[in-house]
């Protein structure tokens, strides 16, 4: 059994892209700053976690808070990569189905203090499928090798760690008879997709192009 | 974990194997995808430029090479003709003046479609010789500067050729510029293109939205088949800029 520390640990290797992407944040491409936000809260909110852990044993209310900032901010993320070119209301639909969808889970059929799966899962969804759109855009338009495409790589990252995430909050869902333990061990399967996909996403933050004087017409 | 948890929890984990290969077969097969999908696209431009380019060729040599001469011929043939009516001299004259003029615009057509020098000189003298003729038909002052080009490869130096021309002519056409500047450098092992103007400007992504046009489209079928990457940065009055980059491989 993977020991708590471990865990906190692993769970740090956000740190990568957070610090690459915090040192690269002025020169960057202003269309992948939200990316960089989302790991820099996710740092955040991962100490929070620890610090509640240790506190209340519980860190529910912060992970619930935090699932709609990363929906929203990844998203946005997509709308600056044009998946919404030419429909915009479809963007504001989104934000506002996410933000419906999480009232309605966290608020009024569960509280935010308990662990709430649905939007988990429905938000997993909505981010795989955004980056099969895109990731098939860039198959036809990516111009270079898609292994140094940032956008290419970051889509890569999500619909990795989504999928599992999905898959492993239907554990939660439909809540086994199971013990601490099990829940634990399924667990443990996330933590390493989450290390080896903060990974794909450092390496992802290296290659995001800098801010562009010029204009790439493809 | 007892004996039913560890069961199910066995099955998670291959579940979560199998799951993993998916992905990263999903994932390979897109890069792969891609990758020939870029291969495929950039042999058919090719294919399509080196074709134009040899009929341009073809069409240029035989206009300089048989109906110059032929027209040639004529005028020799009707200037020896010995008249006595001076209304017909008039007549002769005319014509041998039209057969200039149509030698002259032969010899001009046949220079647009492949100019002599640009495979006997390179690339830096016909444009050296192109741009004070453009300058002459047009309002637009050409600044062309240049540093260490020296022989290119036949194909680079038409394809540059080709989108200095279109560069000009895009100037000339759209964007109301007085003046238009074009840098061609060689630091290290690239050939860097830099142009820009003082005209107008454009919004490029409403232009793209509404539509590209076909010069922007052959600029850069032109520098993706040199493996190059164009760049273009434009606004509103602020004049259009243009960086191409071309590798010496």
């Amino acid at each position: 059994m993977l020991s708590y520390n471990v865990a906190v640990i692993l769970g740090y290797s956000v740190l990568i892209p957070a610090i690459i992407g915090l040192i690269r944040f002025s020169q960057i491409n202003t269309a992948y700053q939200p990316f960089i936000l989302f790991c820099v809260l996710d740092v955040f909110n991962h100490t929070l976690s620890v610090v509640l852990i240790n506190v209340y044993h519980a860190n529910t209310i912060n992970s619930n808070i935090f699932i709609l900032i990363e929906a929203v901010l990844f998203v946005i993320l997509f709308r600056n990569w044009g998946v919404f070119k030419r429909r915009s209301v479809v963007f504001y639909l989104m934000l506002a189905v996410v933000a419906l969808f999480w009232i309605i889970d966290n608020l009024i059929w569960h509280q935010l203090n308990t662990i709430n799966s649905l939007f988990r899962i429905f938000y997993s969804f909505i981010l795989i499928f955004l980056s099969i759109e895109q990731m098939n855009v860039l198959i036809s338009s990516a111009k270079k090798n898609l292994l140094y495409n940032s956008c290419f790589l970051i889509c890569c990252g999500i619909v990795i760690f989504y999928s599992y995430k999905a898959t492993i909050e239907v554990f939660f869902l439909i809540k086994l008879k199971a013990s601490i333990s099990f829940y634990s061990s399924i667990f443990i399967i996330l933590i390493f997709v989450n290390l080896f996909v903060n990974l794909i996403f450092g390496w992802a933050v290296l290659w995001i192009p800098k801010k562009p004087k010029f204009i790439s017409p493809h | 974990m007892d004996t039913q948890e560890t069961k199910v929890y066995i099955a998670a984990l291959i579940a979560a194997g199998v799951l993993g290969i998916i992905l990263i077969y999903f994932i390979i097969t897109m890069i792969r995808q891609q990758r020939k999908t870029q291969r495929l696209n950039l042999e058919k431009i090719e294919a399509e430029i080196r074709t134009l380019e040899k009929e341009r060729k073809r069409i240029a040599s035989d206009l300089h090479d048989d109906l110059g001469p032929l027209l040639s011929a004529i005028k020799f043939k009707i200037n020896a003709v010995d008249l006595i009516n001076d209304d017909d001299k008039l007549l002769i004259e005319n014509a041998s003046q039209h057969i200039d003029d149509t030698l002259n615009r032969v010899r001009e057509i046949s220079f647009d479609l492949m100019p002599n020098t640009l495979i006997r000189k390179g690339l830096v003298q016909t444009l050296e010789e192109f741009i004070p003729k453009m300058e002459k038909l047009v309002s637009l002052k050409i600044h062309f500067t240049h540093k260490d080009i020296n022989e290119l490869p036949t194909e680079m130096t038409i394809n540059i050729y080709r989108i200095v021309l279109e560069i000009i002519n895009n100037t000339v056409k759209h964007s109301q510029a007085n003046n238009l500047v074009i840098q061609l450098t060689k630091p290290g092992k690239k050939i860097v293109l830099l142009t820009s103007d003082d005209g107008i400007g454009f919004d490029y992504e409403k232009k793209k939205e509404e539509n590209p046009g076909l010069g922007l489209k052959n600029l850069q079928s032109r520098a993706e088949i040199m493996h190059g990457e164009l760049l273009i940065n434009t606004q509103r009055g602020k004049g259009v800029k243009y960086s191409i980059e071309i590798p010496l491989l």
